[in-house]
This record gives C-alpha cells, sequence and structure tokens, in this order.
C-alpha cells in the first residue's frame, strides 16, 4: 500500500491532466517552493563566499568556488571530530537497533509465547513517557555503571526510543508473511535460529531498509539526550557540536559557520535525491503506524 | 491432580516459549536498565530536593509538586506550548492538504515541486534552528533586510529577542518545517480517494469547490485526525529547535513544556522541581493521547 503511494509520489508524469491549475497557483506553488528551499539555498551560496564578500553583502553570490570556509570549519571548528562521532553512533546505533526488532518481530509475529501481551505493552508503554522525564535519572544511571561518553551510553538509549515503533512496524510486516514458509522449512530440519537468520531476515529487507532510514534519522538528528550525556567534547555529535559551531561566530567569522550548515544539512537532502522512493515509502510508513 | 496437571501445562508453555525469551531478552535488559529503572527513579527524585549529585536525603514530599504548580512560569510554558500545537494544527494541516491537493490536481513541474516543498523536512531541527536564527538575525538577517528592501524598514526588528515575537518566530520556523511532512501524509491519502467516484461526481455535474467540500474533505477526514495526533505528540515534546533558538529566552518568554524542565534541571541545578514537572507533563499527555484515541474512534464510527 504504501510502496504504491511512493510509486504514485514519484511518478515522473501524473496521469492527471498538467495544466489543471490556473497560471496564479502555479505562481503561488513556485513561490512556496522559494520559501521551502530558498533559506538553504542561502545558507550554501554563503559557504563559499569570503568573510569579507559575505560581510558586504548577504545577496551576492561567490566570485569563486572557495573551499576554505569548510576547510577551516572542519579543522579549526571541529566538524570533522563531530561528523566522525555522529557516524560512529549512527552506526552502531544502527545495528543494535535492527538486530533487536528483527528478533523481537520474530518473537512476537511467528513463535509461541507466554505472557506475549504482557512483553508486548512492556514494550510499548515507552510512547507514553517523555524523554525529559528520564533525562536526569538515565543520566544518573549512565554515570552509575561508568559508561558514560562511552558509546553504549548513546546506542541503548537511542535503541530504547526506536524500539516501540520498530516493533510495531516489523511486527506488522511479518504478520503478513504465510506461517506455512516457516512451517516447512521446519519439517526440513531448520531450527528457530536459522529460521529466522536464513529465510526471514531476506523475506522482510524491506522493511529493515524502511527502519533503517527511521531509526538512522533519529539517531542521527538526536539532540537532546546527546546533550545532557555528552560531557566529553571530543565525543559530541554532529547536533551538539552544531550549536557549538554556531556560537563560534564571533572567532572564526560567519562563513565557516555556515560551511559546517551546510554539511550537517545536506546529509539527508543528498540521500534523499538518490532514493527518493525508498525515503517517502519509509517515511508514510513510519507516520501511518506510529 | 487437575492442579498439578495445569503446572505442567504452564511449565510446557513456558518451556515452549524459550526461544521467544531469548530473543526478547536483550530488549527486555536494555528497557529495564535504561527506561524502567530510570522511570521509577524519577518518581523518587520527584519527592526529594536533589542536586543532581550524591545520596536522596532530602526528602520534601510533595513539595516540588506544590513549587511547580505555583510557579507561574510553569504555566506560561504550558501556554506556550499550546500555542505552538494550535498554531501547528491550524496551519501547517491546512497548508500542507492545500499544497497536496494541488500537485493531487496536477501541476506543471510536478516533480520538482515534490522534491522542493519537501526540503524543510530533511533537514534536523537543530540545523533549522541554526539557519533561522541568522535569518531573524537583526543585522546581517535576511528577513530584515528584505523588510528594508521594500520599504517596510520600520518592521524590521530583533525578532527572537524581543518578549513579543521570540515565540512567535520559532512558531513560524516550526510550521515551515512540518508543512512538507503533512502534506506527504495528506498526497499519500488523498491519492487512495477512488477515482470513479471524483468522475461520476464530475459528470453529474459538481464544481471543483462541490468536489472538494463533499467527497475529498469527507475521505481526508481519518487522515487529518491522525496528522492531529502526531502533531499534538510531537509538539508537546518540542526542545531542539526552541532550544538552539532561544533557549526559552527572552526571560522565559518562548518556553515550552520541555525547555522549562530542561533549564530547571541542567541549568538552575533544581531537580526535584524539574523532574516533578516532567512527571505532570506526563500526566497531562497521557490523558490528551486518551483523549484523542477516543476522538479518533468516535470518529471513525461516524464515518462509516
Amino acid at each position: 500500500m504504501s510502496k504504491s503511494i511512493s510509486k504514485r509520489w514519484n511518478r515522473k508524469k501524473g496521469n492527471e491532466d498538467q495544466g489543471g491549475t490556473s497560471i496564479i497557483t502555479f505562481i503561488i506553488m513556485l513561490l512556496v517552493a522559494l520559501i521551502s528551499v530558498y533559506p538553504l539555498l542561502w545558507v550554501i551560496i554563503q559557504s563559499f563566499k569570503t568573510e569579507g564578500q559575505f560581510l558586504q553583502s548577504i545577496w551576492s553570490l561567490p566570485t569563486s568556488l572557495n573551499f576554505d570556509n569548510f576547510i577551516t570549519a572542519f579543522e579549526e571548528a571541529n566538524l570533522a571530530v563531530y561528523l566522525k562521532n555522529t557516524v560512529i553512533n549512527t552506526g552502531a546505533t544502527l545495528v543494535v537497533d535492527l538486530v533487536l526488532v528483527t528478533c523481537l518481530g520474530y518473537a512476537f509475529s511467528k513463535l509461541k509465547m507466554k505472557f506475549k501481551k504482557f512483553f508486548y505493552y512492556m514494550i510499548l508503554i515507552n510512547m507514553l513517557i517523555p524523554t525529559p522525564i528520564i533525562l536526569l535519572p538515565m543520566y544518573l544511571q549512565v554515570v552509575d555503571l561508568g559508561i558514560q561518553n562511552t558509546l553504549a551510553a548513546i546506542v541503548f538509549p537511542y535503541y530504547q526510543g526506536f524500539a516501540p515503533l520498530g516493533l510495531i512496524l516489523i511486527k506488522g510486516y511479518m504478520d503478513n508473511i504465510p506461517d506455512e514458509i516457516i512451517e516447512s522449512a521446519k519439517i526440513d530440519g531448520c531450527g528457530t535460529f536459522r529460521i529466522l537468520w536464513k529465510i526471514m531476515v531476506p523475506l522482510v529487507k524491506p522493511m529493515l531498509v524502511t527502519l533503517a532510514i527511521l531509526g538512522g534519522m533519529n539517531a542521527w538528528n538526536e539532540y537532546m539526550w546527546a546533550l545532557v550525556s555528552i560531557s566529553d567534547t571530543s565525543k559530541y555529535t554532529l547536533s551538539v557540536g552544531i550549536a557549538v559551531i554556531r556560537d563560534k561566530i564571533a572567532t572564526i567569522g560567519y562563513t565557516p559557520v555556515f560551511a559546517a550548515l551546510t554539511v550537517s544539512a545536506m546529509v539527508f537532502v543528498i540521500i534523499y535525491l538518490f532514493a527518493q522512493k525508498t525515503f517517502v515509502r519509509s517515511i508514510t510508513a513510519g507516520a501511518v503506524k506510529g | 491432580m487437575v492442579k498439578t496437571k495445569k503446572k505442567a501445562g504452564l511449565l510446557q508453555e513456558l518451556k515452549e516459549s524459550i526461544p521467544a525469551y531469548i530473543l526478547i531478552l536483550p530488549t527486555i535488559a536494555i528497557l529495564i536498565i535504561f527506561l524502567f529503572i530510570p522511570f521509577a527513579n524519577a518518581f523518587r527524585i520527584s519527592l526529594y530536593k536533589y542536586k543532581g549529585y550524591g545520596e536522596l536525603r532530602n526528602f520534601v514530599g510533595l513539595d516540588n509538586y506544590v513549587k511547580v504548580l505555583q510557579d507561574e512560569q510553569f504555566y506560561r510554558a504550558f501556554g506556550n506550548t499550546f500555542k505552538l500545537i494550535a498554531c501547528d494544527l491550524l496551519f501547517s494541516i491546512t497548508i500542507g492538504f492545500i499544497l497536496a491537493y494541488i500537485l493531487f490536481k496536477g501541476i506543471r513541474l510536478k516533480r520538482f515541486f515534490n522534491t522542493a516543498l519537501f526540503i524543510p523536512y530533511l533537514i534536523s531541527m537543530v540545523v533549522i534552528g541554526c539557519i533561522w536564527r541568522i535569518i531573524y538575525d537583526p543585522t546581517i538577517g535576511p528577513l530584515n533586510q528584505i523588510l528594508e528592501m521594500i520599504g517596510l524598514g520600520n518592521l524590521a526588528q530583533p525578532w527572537l529577542s524581543q518578549v513579543g515575537t521570540a515565540l512567535p518566530a520559532i512558531i513560524v520556523t516550526w510550521i515551515w518545517r512540518t508543512i512538507p511532512f503533512n502534506m506527504l501524509i495528506c498526497y499519500a491519502n488523498i491519492m487512495t480517494l477512488p477515482k470513479d467516484q471524483l468522475e461520476a461526481a464530475e459528470m453529474d455535474g459538481a464544481s471543483q469547490l462541490q468536489r472538494l467540500r463533499y467527497i475529498i474533505i469527507p475521505h481526508m477526514i481519518p487522515t487529518f485526525v491522525t496528522l492531529g495526533i502526531l502533531t499534538v505528540t510531537n509538539d508537546l515534546r518540542a526542545f531542539d529547535m526552541v532550544w538552539v533558538m532561544t533557549q526559552g529566552g527572552p526571560g522565559g518568554a518562548s518556553d515550552v513544556l520541555t525547555s522549562y524542565v530542561y533549564s530547571n534541571a541542567f541549568q538552575s541545578q533544581k531537580f526535584g522541581p524539574a523532574t516533578a514537572a516532567s512527571i505532570i507533563m506526563m500526566v497531562v499527555m497521557i490523558g490528551i493521547t486518551i483523549l484523542l484515541q477516543v476522538v479518533k474512534k468516535a470518529g471513525g464510527k461516524n464515518n462509516e
């Protein structure tokens, strides 16, 4: 269902009449598109200008492609460190997200489990608990466990937040896979875990991509927990780091900040431009079920 | 005899559940350590005077809750959060739907619009906050410069550092970011409308507005309800953008619930009241969620 929607969204030529709208609507749409895109475009343009050019006029175009601002941002403003940390955090979170959520989906969808309802709601109840409540106690917990500033202190809390949506989505997907496939594999002598790995995982691959996009966006963009829990500036994520860089305008100037903002903003824009279909499908799925 | 049989049955069932239990064990363990224990501790902390380190010693009972409920700033943050939700519900969903409808009807350069209109949703709240903080900047900010260019220079002002304009400025940015999402979901659902129904109406001579009024909008009501629920739950948690743009300032004028909790806890070290406030916030959230589910069910029935 969501697949066909994303297909329509991406179809090059709709079969609706293309001139169905008046010229006024078209101009209004152009204006709306301009408002949507221009802030980012403006930031990108500034990031190629020199500080002097920028201060002279914020509307001028760069005279040449100058990458100095990016170099300043990456080296002096630690953007490279923040980026690296975020890549590692997101990668590790995704591994945990996907492996554990697949296990959950299989257990809840296909296996016999006593007290299934109880455990199911035990995981879903998380949706009703706003993060600010557990912010401080979770921080104290992380300090108690001695894992502050480590990968574990990021990955597990992120997985904790992702598990309910992940479970709902993958369970729904697995529920549609006929039990006969599993039964026949059992007859062939496959064990539970072998079936999971050899049969279920390949079958749910499209859903794993969806989950990777949703979980990846969560982990990449998360701000509040990173802000609270990371005290070591060399472990800062992009979200926390970009705010730090922004506050450095007085020392490094505006244009390197624009370069840093460009890099941070473009990551998902680029992924979207290359995988529009998958992206739209994922976000639609995440919304309808969430 | 019967009893032992039952017992054996339960044991048997538990035994058969072992593979499932093994699969869910890591998740349950993570939830216990990183959700349930902290959650239980939150209730304890809310009953103490606590500076954020050391043992919980200074038991104050419900004092923290009383303090929060007597704090004017708490109600201000509450009010601001609801202003954000109200504006988001009203403008973001409406504009999102109108854009989706125009795309549905067909427009030249449709593919371009699909992509361009979706861009704001792809940028994180933190980065958007940083970008718009510069846009609102009183001196180098494009907004004031545009106002001056078109002869409205007297409207130019320090948007984010004035009590009257900080929150509206944030809300505008917020809506700018949420429209694409609402548009996408509206578009996805408008597309599920049976084509023959529209064609039949057209043949009966229904005007465009009539079709919109009697066919499309009724078809979209469940979508609007879903988007409404998502908007409310999402906006109640609003933090990133507000924190990056104003930190709830100036003087708490743009505080929302989450930034109120955050600044009380991590800036003023008033962890007891902050935690109490977050628990009150949760109760409100659960109340609203239940209410919305009831409304959704009732709406669903009316539709059938």
